[in-house]
């Protein structure tokens, strides 16, 4: 399925609506009003911030509840519900539907090609090519910039969430991510079927290519209450004899049993780069634990502060940690826990800093389940770092800047881990 | 079992906040201090309600099995707890999709151990309340646990009226108040703050559901209230007594 809805449900801080008929009856009425009753409440009584950022709530209340309670559809209805929660323009507070909630779970075994695009100067841009890959059969290269999918232009595609980025005041980081996963979205399908890719070579030639998709067989983390399943990616490799390499692309829990595995197996390293660019985060307490690995004494990665409550986020040293230099991959990509643990390290002087600045989206969150089915994510905690700077809105300023160009990939280069490489071996 | 509870909001990142009393007000505890009986009265009846000192005295392990839900976020699992005279405790959550959490304390050490953040060692005050949690007859020497215990007034609970209580276990540590039902004598509710690594976090649990076994009473449902931000729920399946328990189980935990 090639519906934008699914972009949104990738992401941990989802936002999303399809169009489905629900009949207004009495019930159906009450169930609505419960929701939004709940909804409205919930900020309003657990809000991190008690100026809720300036804006006025119950204000908000008289705007939306009339307009809400009179959505032709279910659907309509949660969007109402989406675009009063997008005044508070902060992260990780929204509503997910609950067929959102089973695409994220489908898309572990949807068809794939095997590429990861990213956004590099407004162009589409391969910028990862699975090794036995469909797409690496059929000749397609890291650096080749995509210009159509299946007839369609990168552009006319990525218009059709023009209007929803905007509604939800998306910052130009947030929407390249944006961008990216929906384009991922267009490039999946069911296995066995093909999609015609048209890109720009390293020659900047013109090529079409037709590429089977395949079945990705993601792993899925397990249900944790009331958040979905996620497909985990996961990989740790040497990049040099001395230096280790992990990527993941989220903080579920079967990462971390990988994650010791491999540092373990790194131990003899004198360097590890830790990539967590386009990882958008995931459960919070795994950066104390991964951080834990790392550290030799016990350290704060920051402090989240709710209305009565503070939490000191705090990273203990397990038997066997990791000495050697810790080298950390972010780009605009990089949210929530990821942000949190990189910058948690970075301001404890454990870790160097290597990319793009992060998507500035900390803040923890709940999920519940409204009465109309649909989840709901808000945030309960504000956070900052160990020196007191508030990540969200803002995101992490990486140490050494740099950015990707298409140049560098096409010549081979993925400049961010040769700068990572370079630190670990100066 | 109190530890673990804070234990999986901390990997959860929840927030804590004291819930507050139902209807109580000044106007109330003015009126209910004219005719307040003593903290002796209050405990006496609550050990007598419970089973009297001797059958608890007589009570060398305890070990309780039952289901743990954390509201709103959906969590579900297994919760059981082994106890054992004077003051050794395991406890364990197993939560699904997130593993196995434990709260281990051996008389003198404790630890906590969680998929995520593997294993800690509790230092300080945190050290301190686990020990006391730990006391398997606890209950029946508040008096002697508890510093400066006083009859505050009387406050409702549920439907019920229930005496206030208060004391702390230390000058550091900070004020508890214990919620003692009028009509049956039980402890029906608890406030405390919680020491953590992390930080303090002011917690309500409500004992409910008091059954017999072997003649002693136990609360076979109590509902850890974190504000209305949270709350977990233990349901009892399961209470032992005086079985045998092999004591390498509240050993440090590898």
């Amino acid at each position: 399925m090639k519906g934008w809805v699914k972009v949104f449900a990738v992401l941990f801080f989802p936002v999303c609506f399809y169009f489905q008929d629900a009949s207004v009856n009495s019930e159906e009425v009450e169930l609505r009003r419960q929701a939004f009753q709940k909804v409205w409440q919930t900020v309003n009584d657990k809000h991190y911030d008690e100026t809720f950022g300036g804006v006025d709530w119950k204000r908000i209340r008289e705007i939306y509840e009339s307009k809400a309670m009179q959505a032709k559809s279910r659907s309509e209805f949660h969007k109402i519900l989406n675009e009063m929660l997008g005044e508070l323009k902060i992260s990780h507070i929204g509503i997910l539907e609950e067929e959102d909630v089973s695409q994220i779970v489908s898309r572990s075994k949807t068809g794939i090609i095997g590429i990861e695009v990213k956004m590099i100067n407004a162009e589409a841009v391969i910028f990862r090519v699975e090794k036995g890959s469909t797409a690496e059969k059929a000749g397609l290269k890291v650096g080749f910039s995509i210009k159509e999918i299946d007839g369609k232009s990168v552009d006319e595609i990525l218009s059709k969430i023009e209007g929803y980025v905007l509604s939800i005041r998306a910052s130009d980081k947030l929407k390249r991510l944006y961008q990216e996963r929906f384009l991922q979205l267009w490039l999946e399908g069911e296995p066995g079927t093909k999609v015609v890719l048209e890109v720009v070579n390293e020659m900047d030639q013109r090529r079409t290519y037709e590429i089977e998709r395949y079945k990705a067989n993601y792993e899925l983390s397990e249900q944790l209450g009331n958040l979905p399943p996620f497909p985990v990616v996961f990989e740790a490799r040497r990049v040099a004899e001395k230096v280790g390499y992990i990527r993941f692309n989220a903080w579920t829990v079967p990462q971390i049993q990988k994650l010791r595995a491999a540092i373990k197996e790194f131990s003899d390293t004198i360097g590890l780069i830790l990539d967590l660019r386009g990882n958008p985060g995931g459960i919070a307490g795994m950066a104390s634990g991964l951080a834990g690995l790392l550290v030799k004494e016990r350290i704060s990665l920051g402090t989240m502060k709710g209305r009565t409550v503070q939490l000191n986020l705090i990273a203990y040293p397990q038997e066997e940690t990791y000495s050697g230099k810790v080298v950390i991959l972010v780009d605009h990509g990089t949210g929530s826990t990821s942000e949190v643990f990189a910058v948690g390290l970075q301001e404890n002087g454990r870790a160097k800093i290597i990319g793009e600045e992060t998507m500035g989206a900390a803040l923890p969150s709940y999920i519940e389940v409204l009465p109309t089915k649909a989840f709901f994510q808000y945030p309960i905690m504000d956070y900052r770092s160990p020196k007191g700077i508030f990540v969200e809105g803002r995101g992490l300023v990486p140490d050494v800047k740099v950015f990707q160009t298409r140049k560098s990939l096409l010549e081979g280069k993925d400049l961010p881990l040769e700068m990572a490489l370079q630190e670990i071996l100066k | 079992m109190k530890g673990l509870r804070f234990l999986l909001t901390i990997v959860l990142f929840s927030s804590f906040v004291i819930a507050q009393s139902e209807q109580s007000s000044d106007k109330q505890d003015k009126q209910a201090k004219l005719e307040l009986p003593t903290v002796k009265q209050i405990l006496d009846k609550y050990i007598e309600a419970t089973g009297g000192r001797k059958a608890r005295e007589a009570v060398n392990t305890m070990v309780i099995k039952g289901k743990v839900e954390i509201l709103p976020v959906g969590l579900k699992g297994d919760f059981e707890s082994y106890s054992a005279f004077p003051n050794k405790l395991f406890t364990a959550m197993n939560i699904a999709g997130l593993g196995k959490m434990l709260e281990v304390f051996d008389g003198q050490r404790g630890w906590s151990v969680d998929p995520m953040r593997g294993k800690v060692e509790k230092k300080g005050m945190e050290l301190q309340q686990i020990s006391i949690q730990a006391m398997l007859h606890k209950d029946i020497n508040l008096d002697k646990l508890y510093q400066d215990m006083q009859v505050t007034g009387v406050e409702k609970v549920g439907d019920s009226e229930a005496y206030v209580v208060v004391g702390r276990t230390s000058k550091e540590a900070d004020l508890s108040r214990f919620y003692f039902d009028k009509r049956t004598g039980f402890l029906v509710r608890q406030d405390e703050v919680v020491f953590t690594q992390e930080g303090k976090f002011p917690s309500v649990i409500f004992y409910e559901d008091m059954r017999d076994v072997n003649g002693i009473k136990v609360p076979y449902k109590t509902t850890t209230s974190l504000a209305d931000t949270m709350r977990i729920v233990i349901t009892v399946s399961s209470v032992e007594l005086n079985v045998e328990i092999d004591d390498k189980i509240f050993a440090e935990p590898k």
